[in-house]
Order: structure tokens, then C-alpha cells, then sequence
């Protein structure tokens, strides 16, 4: 993992519309955005504010209707549809509230599917996937599927694999949401570690009011606008 | 490497069994489609397909085997004599009336060869010795025809149209096509049974001398023997096929149901193949989402679709083989060759592939908001 210190996200005015004329709605609208590597940023907001789709426009997921989306100084905006998926095989960990692993492979198997998307093959993929989940505690569990862990250690496998290839960025989706207060927090507080001890940069959306003594920063949105500080 | 394909596939066991049943159904429907089909073609022309010869020759504009029309045997001699020709052989084909047991008559195709040369013989014999066909009356029927001639045993006697005849033997794979079954006996006999004019023939087959172009012989024949027909073997076989494929109707009714079966095979392939990849719309999103590019998931989707294929294909295939021999019970048999089985299974991959397609389509329109649903 390597970041320089520079702004590694940068958003300038960025707006995503879906639709067109009087039906059209802006999901974000002209959202300015700097964020540097070592820090945790919590983004909360009603449902529907817009925090998802800024997600995916930080994550090279969407491409703005206008404004500027630069990772690394990288415009995104202007790269291709085949250009994006290195991009985000490279620098950005995803983890999700529903955990999204693949139900039919092992916790091994799946941050192992992760490692070998970047390139790693057989004994050496294993060996980090064993490494990336010792690293989230859960190197006992390595041949168990999802549906026989618990949804903290499914969001442990989750961020294991969100680490595999070692992004300098990871965006997380609610990675509270599905779990109980003590678990969820645990969780934060792995990705507090991450941002602060390997220098990540990590953006979370939560609507836990709990966990934000954790951000570095918080942004509130609503209507697709963003406020740099929860009100 | 972890085979996400793989793994998908098998996780869900009651699902990857309804697919593969799917497949596996596609699969019986399309192979006992076209084995009928190519059974009932290749019975059109099996006694051209086993003579042995190169060259036929007919009476003029005739329009298939099963409607032969005598010529003088004059011209046999002729023949012989054409450069190139190593042996020119009479050929005799007539329909007739078998007397079965119960005194009910059956159509038949007596076929008169010259059991010297064996020339045009019967190419499988399951019972008797096929020298016995020199022996005064004998005959040889199919076994498939068996129970319609009264499973007459070898040695037991029987009428064609009113004269005495006795079984010599059983032949094997000489299942006429028009529902007359063929009887084999010495073209002596034949004549005599079908009350044929001397003097006459129904065919001439002959054989190239090795060295020989077929081609160029034939030609030499047109120009020698006059007022009749001449065909290679496979100009023959391929105008009796057409024959009975086209002008009939009877193959095209056959292969528009075999073609209907590929059609509703592949809509069935497709639909298990496009739930399949439906089903599992949110891996292929995280996938994507991870940094997955589109043609790491077009591997995912084809090696599903090829793992299906050989799975579905192999237990297709084990199924195919005994409603086979169902209906071969009842009669009716499916044509299930080697080249047949490697047609069937490149259908089947190219099936599956196709309905990939249509799954593709289906990942590539994956809104990446469907990921970030709970």
C-alpha cells in the first residue's frame, strides 16, 4: 500500500442526474470533495440523500453527469468502460453491508478469487488469503462457507478480501448495518486501524451515530448536496 | 485457481440438477430427432450404401432405388467390357407378397444377387450361412422384420406370392425404409418369384478397376451402353435419399421435427443457462465491482455453460441410449453413430455457448446500485 500524501480522491463539482428534463433527478448534485490518504471519513444522510451513488462515483462505479472525478490525479471521467475495472482492481477494496461474498466459496476461496483477479496464482494466492484473514482474526475459519459464519465474521471476510492486492482506498457501504452494536463497532475500529496505522484512505456510509467519535472527518448529505460536517 | 464457475455450479445442488435435467432432455429430444430422421435416411439407401459397388446402373430417368424398372441384361455384357470396369454383376429388385404363419401376406422386397460373386449380398448375417442362398428356394430375411414376416425359423418354408420358399438365414441391418421388408435370395430365384421376364435386369452394379478413375468410367459407360442411366454409388444413394426427403415429404416432415427439437432444445438450454447466470446477477456484480473486467466474467459464464454441456451431454446421451432401445422394442430405431454422438455434442456446446450470450447481455446490463442492495 502506497499514497503520497497528495489528495488521493478529489471530486470538483460533480453532479450525477438520473433521467432527463422535468423527471430528471439529481442523485448528487455539484459535490466538492478532497480526501488524503491515513484517515477515516464517515459520510450519513437520510435514504435516498444520494451517499450511495457518490460511492459509486468515488469507487469509478459511475461516471458524472458533470464535474471531475480524479483518483491518484487520474480523471476517471474520462477513461474507458475497460479502463475502470484495473482501476478499481488496483486501488479500491470494496466492502459492502450485505458482505456480498460468494455463497459457494470458502473464506479462503473467497479473498483467494480477489488475488487471483490481480494476478496471483495457486500456493501464493492461498498463502496471502491465509495471511489477509489471520490479519481480520479469522485464520480459524478459513474452510467455512458464508452461510455457516456469523455476519461479523462474514464482514471480516468481507474486508479481508476488500485488502487483497494491498488498495490505498477502501469505500465501504454500511458495513455496520447488518450487525449487532459490539460487532459493528468492532468492525469500525478495524477500519479505523486501517486508515490510521497503514495510511488508507477509508470512506464509510453509516447511519450509526455511534461510531462517529471514530471519523476523522464526517460529511452529511441530503438532496444530493454535501455539508463537510454532520449538523 | 479458485474456479468461481465451477463452485457456482455444484454449490446449489438441487438447482445445478434441474439445470443439468434441462440440458439433459434438450439433449434425448434433439439426438432421438435426428437419429430417427437419419435412420429413416440411411434405410432409404442401405442396400446402395452395403453393395459394394461403384457404379450403378439403372433404367433411364429413374427416381429411386425402391422403384427400379427392368432393362435388357444384354447391356451387363456391354459393361463388362468398358475399360476399367474389374466386374459388372446383375442386380434384381421386385415387390412381392410373403405368406406369414397365419396365412395374412405381407409386401416384401425379394433381392435377387449372383451367389457366385456375392455381388450385392447381404452384408450381416446373424443366423444360417450365407452360402446357403445357392440352394434351390432359400431365402434370407431381416430380423427387424421378424415379427411382421412370422419369425419363421431358419429351415422353415414359407410362400412368396403363392411359391414355395425356406428360410436360409437372418440378416442384420437390412431394414427397408418403405415398410416392405427385404428378402435376399439369388437372382435366379428372385426371378422366379417376382415372375420377371427373362432376359431383363433391374440393375447393373459395377465395380471399378483399382487405378481407375470412377469418374471417368462412368462417363465411358454413358457413352457404351445406351438408353440407360449411370450413377456412382453415392449419386445413387444421395437421389433415393432426396427422393424420399423431398418429393415425398415424408423427410422433410422428419426434419422439421428435428429441427423443431433443436429449436425448443436450445430455447430450454438457454432458459436454465440465463436462470443460471440470473441467479447469481449480484456475484457477477461484486465481481465487477471488485475490478473484475468483463471478459474475466464472459470465463465465468462459459466455463458454466461448458460444464453443463458435458455434464448434460454425457447423462443426455445415457438417457438417449435407453429410450433407444425403447423404442427399438416398438420398431422404431434411433440412429446413434460415432460421428453422430460428436455432432450432437458440438451442438450442445455451441447450444450452451449461444445461451451464454444471452446471459452476457444480461451482466452487462447489471446496474451497480444492485450491489449495494442488502
Amino acid at each position: 500500500m502506497s499514497t503520497n500524501g497528495k489528495n488521493v480522491i478529489d471530486l470538483e463539482n460533480v453532479s450525477k442526474v438520473y433521467g432527463h428534463g422535468e423527471s430528471a433527478v439529481h442523485a448528487v448534485d455539484r459535490v466538492s470533495l478532497k480526501l488524503d490518504p491515513g484517515k477515516l471519513f464517515i459520510l450519513m444522510g437520510p435514504s435516498g440523500s444520494g451517499k450511495t451513488t457518490l460511492l459509486m462515483l468515488m469507487g469509478c462505479l459511475l461516471k458524472p453527469s458533470s464535474g471531475s472525478v480524479h483518483l491518484f490525479d487520474h480523471e476517471i471521467s474520462s477513461m474507458s468502460e475497460q479502463e475502470l475495472p484495473a482501476v478499481r482492481l488496483e486501488r479500491i477494496g470494496f466492502v459492502f453491508q450485505g458482505f456480498n461474498l460468494f455463497p459457494a466459496l470458502t473464506a479462503e476461496e473467497n479473498v483467494e478469487a480477489t488475488l487471483n483477479l490481480k494476478g496471483y496464482r495457486g500456493e501464493d494466492a492461498r498463502r496471502r488469503a491465509r495471511d489477509l484473514l489471520d490479519r481480520v482474526d479469522m485464520g480459524k475459519r478459513l474452510t467455512h462457507l458464508p452461510e455457516d459464519l456469523s455476519g461479523g465474521e462474514k464482514q471480516r471476510v468481507a474486508l479481508a478480501r476488500a485488502l487483497a492486492g494491498d488498495p490505498p482506498i477502501l469505500l465501504a457501504d454500511e458495513p455496520t448495518g447488518m450487525l449487532d452494536s459490539k460487532t459493528g463497532r468492532k468492525i469500525v475500529e478495524i477500519l479505523h486501524d486501517l486508515a490510521h496505522r497503514e495510511k488508507r484512505l477509508v470512506f464509510m456510509v453509516s447511519h450509526d451515530t455511534r461510531i462517529l467519535h471514530l471519523a476523522d472527518k464526517t460529511f452529511y448529505m441530503d438532496d444530493g448536496r454535501l455539508n463537510s460536517e454532520h449538523p | 485457481m479458485v474456479s468461481i464457475a465451477r463452485k457456482n455450479l455444484f454449490h446449489d445442488k438441487i438447482r445445478f440438477f434441474v439445470a443439468i435435467a434441462g440440458i439433459q432432455f434438450s439433449v434425448l429430444l434433439i439426438t432421438i430427432q435426428f437419429g430417427v430422421f437419419l435412420r429413416f435416411l440411411t434405410n432409404a439407401s442401405v442396400l446402395i450404401d452395403h453393395s459394394g459397388a461403384d457404379l450403378w446402373i439403372t433404367a433411364k430417368n429413374l427416381q429411386n432405388f425402391d422403384f427400379g424398372r427392368p432393362f435388357s441384361e444384354k447391356k451387363v455384357y456391354l459393361a463388362r467390357e468398358v475399360p476399367g470396369v474389374l466386374w459388372a454383376e446383375k442386380y434384381l429388385m421386385a415387390f412381392c407378397y410373403w405368406k406369414t404363419p397365419s396365412g395374412s401376406q405381407e409386401s416384401v422386397q425379394v433381392v435377387g444377387f449372383n451367389p457366385q460373386t456375392m455381388v450385392g449380398a447381404p452384408w450381416d448375417i446373424v443366423e444360417g450361412n450365407i452360402e446357403d442362398v445357392k440352394k434351390p428356394m432359400a431365402v434370407f430375411y431381416d430380423q427387424a422384420e421378424a415379427d411382421r414376416l412370422g419369425r419363421i425359423p431358419i429351415g422353415g418354408e414359407t410362400e412368396i406370392n403363392n411359391r414355395r420358399v425356406r428360410v436360409a438365414g437372418i440378416t442384420r441391418g437390412a431394414k427397408s425404409f418403405i415398410q416392405a421388408a427385404y428378402i435376399f435370395t439369388s437372382y435366379k430365384n428372385a426371378a422366379n418369384l417376382a415372375f420377371f421376364s427373362r432376359g431383363n435386369t433391374v440393375y447393373i452394379l459395377a465395380k471399378v478397376t483399382p487405378g481407375y478413375d470412377v469418374e471417368a468410367v462412368k462417363q465411358r459407360l454413358k457413352e457404351v451402353v445406351k438408353d440407360v442411366d449411370v450413377y456412382t454409388t453415392r449419386e445413387f444413394s444421395n437421389k433415393t435419399r432426396a427422393y424420399w426427403m423431398i418429393n415425398t415429404g415424408a423427410g422433410i416432415a422428419l426434419l422439421s421435427v428435428a429441427i423443431m427439437g433443436l429449436f425448443i432444445g436450445t430455447i430450454i438450454v438457454g432458459q436454465t443457462i440465463y436462470a443460471s447466470t440470473t441467479e447469481h446477477l449480484k456475484e457477477f456484480g461484486t465481481l465487477k465491482a471488485i475490478g473484475a473486467s468483463n471478459r474475466d466474467i464472459y470465463k465465468i459464464i462459459i466455463q458454466q455453460a461448458l460444464i453443463n454441456s458435458v455434464i448434460g451431454f454425457v447423462l443426455g446421451m445415457l438417457t438417449t441410449y435407453g429410450v433407444a432401445q425403447l423404442m427399438k422394442i416398438g420398431k422404431l430405431e434411433v440412429l446413434l453413430t460415432g460421428p453422430i454422438l460428436v455432432g450432437i455434442f458440438l451442438i450442445t456446446v455451441l447450444m450452451c455457448l449461444f445461451s451464454s450470450i444471452l446471459s452476457i447481455y444480461k451482466v452487462m446490463q447489471i446496474d451497480p446500485a444492485l450491489i449495494f442492495k442488502s
